[in-house]
């Protein structure tokens, strides 16, 4: 619903130069294809791309960055005036305009800057009604540029991979804790302590979700975020001891051999069932796969670009979770990976 | 999947938190009879991990992916969701057994979906005012000729009137929130970092249950304009510290509003917050079925004008003087001036009369309500005084 962690702007860990380097990227795109501007749309739960562009974290409600091909970023968002003070003391941003609603202000700002031809990330994504205010009644080439900033989120660069790698040290902080207090039964003490390990580490948010199964086990989500860099792990415990039944865990590991550079969520899922079949598992456990890059984004994407799968240099988050047909988990195991030539690298040791 | 996850409301420990069969009949009779005043003939939940709200109150269940969810006149119910976790989610609450996990939509899922949709129906989508270009596309592909209508005011307005175990839900949360502020006040040492003292709180408010919690943060002095996010910044001596803060208890945010300060309250400190005390006696009073939402606006805002400090009633100050409470933290109706939305017995509200001060910076205080046949029962009470951390000697 809203981040709960940390959030500020440490110019010596993360330049401002870095953000508008990352902002001129796509000024160059809208100036190279003759736009006017880019758009960005994101909310709490899935605004990794403008935080990613920015540092700007939009901390609840929802927002569109707007990139013009030249000039200043401007930040479009329903949270009242009263926070842009906030805004400009943790971001990088340019101007910032708010209202109760997006689709107006964005069209008086097409306006206001006569936008004839405007590219929009994702579009596929982005709020119908917010495309038809900005062209309605006038002339405005709207272009659908995909995902170039998923792309470049995706693979990090130098920068963006030392986040990752301090994301993952949070998250392994928070597996710790949750861990530990797994030993006793009490399940509220596991999210507390775990998300307390993660909070009090710097995370900008962190989330452990317990999910309980029926024979006493439960099944243990983590997620850690810090600026647009991710972290994810599941366990399946009983008594804090691992309860992902054998077969499951061959499984897991028929997983971890395919994932490599290339790999899709539909080819692992596709592997790890002819594993199974070959070999008789999982039967009356119904065996499903997540892949993805950053969990913000999946969840908010319908139309995933399964088919391209994920190139060298990704940090992935790859999990493979077990259902009874009634809805309860059977098992869980899951962990961040720094894809490599040689396959993967597992990003933290818990 | 997303960071916002929600927990599976199993994990309390000693009350039942699964929601009962008839709150599911009384849920769904009630969204039909407003589909018929409405000339709806379908009735579509629109979900996603910032507003799965909708699709909880039809299904029971805590969904973390995208997830649309339709309702037949008859009072038949199918879900179509793209994460596994919201597939088993959704079965587990056992009132929607009818589920359908697609990876990624496509118009044919959503024929699958609309089965039995005559051409021409018209379909009151809630969120339609965000709904994805791409899933807008697919609806239209999917449906002959439809008329889509937004149905979001009319989710709004049958979820501001909440059930018998809707209310009990929010009660606890309104203790849970206290516990919340009782271990704030336990954190606030100066030098200690904002973000410290967020993550303490956050980590009794889950120990005490909650799935989820919407906390808003504020602490310094007069230059303090607004509620921000946590950052480094250490506490010092007479800095007021502000909290909204809203557990989510078995899927309902309750929200309390609260102001102290490290060390003695300064003379103006204490005379404002005496002014906003008022104010929230003010609304509290006004609380009752059939008043307004521009009259507990108005209540509130009337002693703020009457201390001169009208001018921090307006948008360039302040947003609402509360909202309603439920499955989303800031629900409808925002109360403020201008406002006509009717409250009726049964809505669970905060009440809040935050805004900035020249004297004292930025203040809140509030308490939750539920509206009874009388007025109001109010279930957390702000301290008269504003509590100070005397101790204190930095």
């Amino acid at each position: 619903m809203m981040k709960r962690g940390l959030s500020t702007l440490d110019t010596e860990c993360t330049p401002v130069s870095l953000f508008q380097d990352r902002q001129e990227r796509l000024r160059q795109v809208a100036r190279d294809r003759g736009l006017d501007a880019v758009f960005v749309y994101g909310d709490v739960s899935g605004g990794g791309d403008i935080a990613f562009l920015t540092h700007t974290t939009l901390y609840w409600g929802h927002g569109i960055l707007v990139i013009p091909a030249e000039g200043p970023t401007v930040l479009v968002m329903t949270l009242s005036p009263r926070t842009h003070d906030w805004f400009r003391e943790t971001g990088v941003l340019g101007e910032m305009i708010s209202g109760p609603q997006l689709g107006p202000l964005l069209r008086q700002l097409s306006i206001d800057r006569d936008y004839a031809a405007v590219g929009i990330v994702e579009q596929s994504d982005f709020p119908a009604s917010m495309l038809e205010a900005v062209s309605d009644g006038r002339e405005v080439l709207l272009v659908d540029l995909g995902s170039p900033v998923r792309e470049l989120r995706s693979r990090p660069d130098e920068a963006a991979l030392a986040d990752v790698r301090q994301t993952a040290r949070l998250g392994a902080r928070g597996l710790e804790a949750a861990l530990a207090a797994a030993q006793s039964a009490d399940m509220g003490r596991v999210r507390a302590d775990s998300e307390y390990a993660m909070r009090t580490g710097g995370a900008w948010d962190a989330t452990t979700v317990i999910t309980r199964s029926t024979d006493n086990a439960v099944a243990i989500q983590l997620r850690c975020q810090l600026r647009d860099s991710w972290y994810g792990a599941e366990r399946f415990l009983r008594g804090g001891n691992d309860a992902n039944p054998a077969e499951a865990q061959s499984l897991y590991q028929e997983m971890l051999r395919q994932l490599r550079p290339g790999t899709t969520e539909a080819k692992l899922l596709d592997s790890v069932l002819a594993f199974a079949e070959a070999r008789g598992l999982s039967k009356g456990m119904l065996v499903d796969i997540v892949l993805e890059t950053a969990p913000d984004v999946e969840a908010r994407l319908v139309f995933p670009e399964t088919d391209q799968g994920f190139a060298e240099g990704s940090v992935v988050h790859a999990a493979l979770w077990g259902w009874d047909l009634d809805g309860y988990p059977t098992t869980a195991m899951g962990d961040t990976f720094l894809l490599s030539k040689a396959g993967y690298v597992r990003l933290s040791n818990v | 999947m997303s960071i916002h996850a929600p927990t599976d409301s199993a994990l309390l420990p000693t009350r039942s938190n699964t929601p009962p069969p008839e709150e599911f009949t009384w849920r769904v009779n009630r969204l039909i009879r407003a589909m018929a005043e409405e000339d709806l003939d379908e009735l579509l939940m629109y979900g996603w991990p910032w507003r799965p709200d909708n699709v909880r109150y039809l299904t029971g269940a805590p969904t973390i992916g995208t997830s649309l969810v339709r309702l037949r006149s008859d009072g038949s119910v199918a879900a179509l969701v793209s994460s596994e976790t919201d597939r088993a989610a959704i079965l587990r609450g056992g009132w929607v057994s009818d589920v359908t996990r697609v990876r990624s939509f496509t118009g044919h899922h959503l024929q699958g979906l609309f089965d039995g949709v005559r051409p021409g129906s018209k379909i009151g989508i809630t969120h339609l005012e965000i709904l994805p270009l791409g899933l807008r596309g697919l609806i239209d592909e999917a449906l002959s000729a439809p008329r889509l209508v937004s149905a979001t005011r009319l989710a709004d307005l049958i979820r501001l009137q909440k059930s018998s175990w809707e209310r009990d839900r929010i009660m606890h949360g309104a203790r849970v929130a206290q516990d919340g502020w009782n271990a704030m006040l336990d954190s606030l040492v100066p030098g200690v970092r904002e973000f410290e003292v967020v993550a303490a709180v956050e980590r009794e408010i889950k120990r005490a249950g909650a799935e989820d919690n919407f906390m808003l943060i504020a602490f310094g002095t007069t230059e303090v304009r607004a509620m921000h996010a946590p950052e480094a910044r250490r506490l010092r001596r007479g800095d007021l510290v502000r909290t909204e803060l809203t557990p989510q208890v078995d899927g309902y945010y309750t929200q309390i509003c609260r102001t102290a300060v490290l060390g003695n309250p300064s003379p103006a400190q204490s005379r404002a917050y005496e002014i906003f005390q008022e104010a929230l006696e003010a609304g509290i009073s006004a609380v009752r079925p059939g008043t307004t939402s521009h009259d507990l606006a108005k209540a509130q805002n009337d002693v703020l004008r009457r201390n001169g400090l009208g001018e921090y009633c307006t948008p360039q100050h302040t947003r609402v003087r509360g909202h309603g409470l439920g499955m989303h933290p800031d629900e409808a109706p925002g109360i403020q001036e201008g406002d006509e939305t009717e409250i009726p017995e049964g809505a669970t509200l905060v009440i809040h009369p935050n805004t900035f001060t020249p004297t004292a910076g930025y203040i809140v205080v509030g308490d939750p309500v539920i509206v009874t046949a009388s007025g109001s029962e109010r279930l957390t009470k702000a301290d008269l005084i504003l509590p100070s951390r005397t101790a204190v000697t930095a």
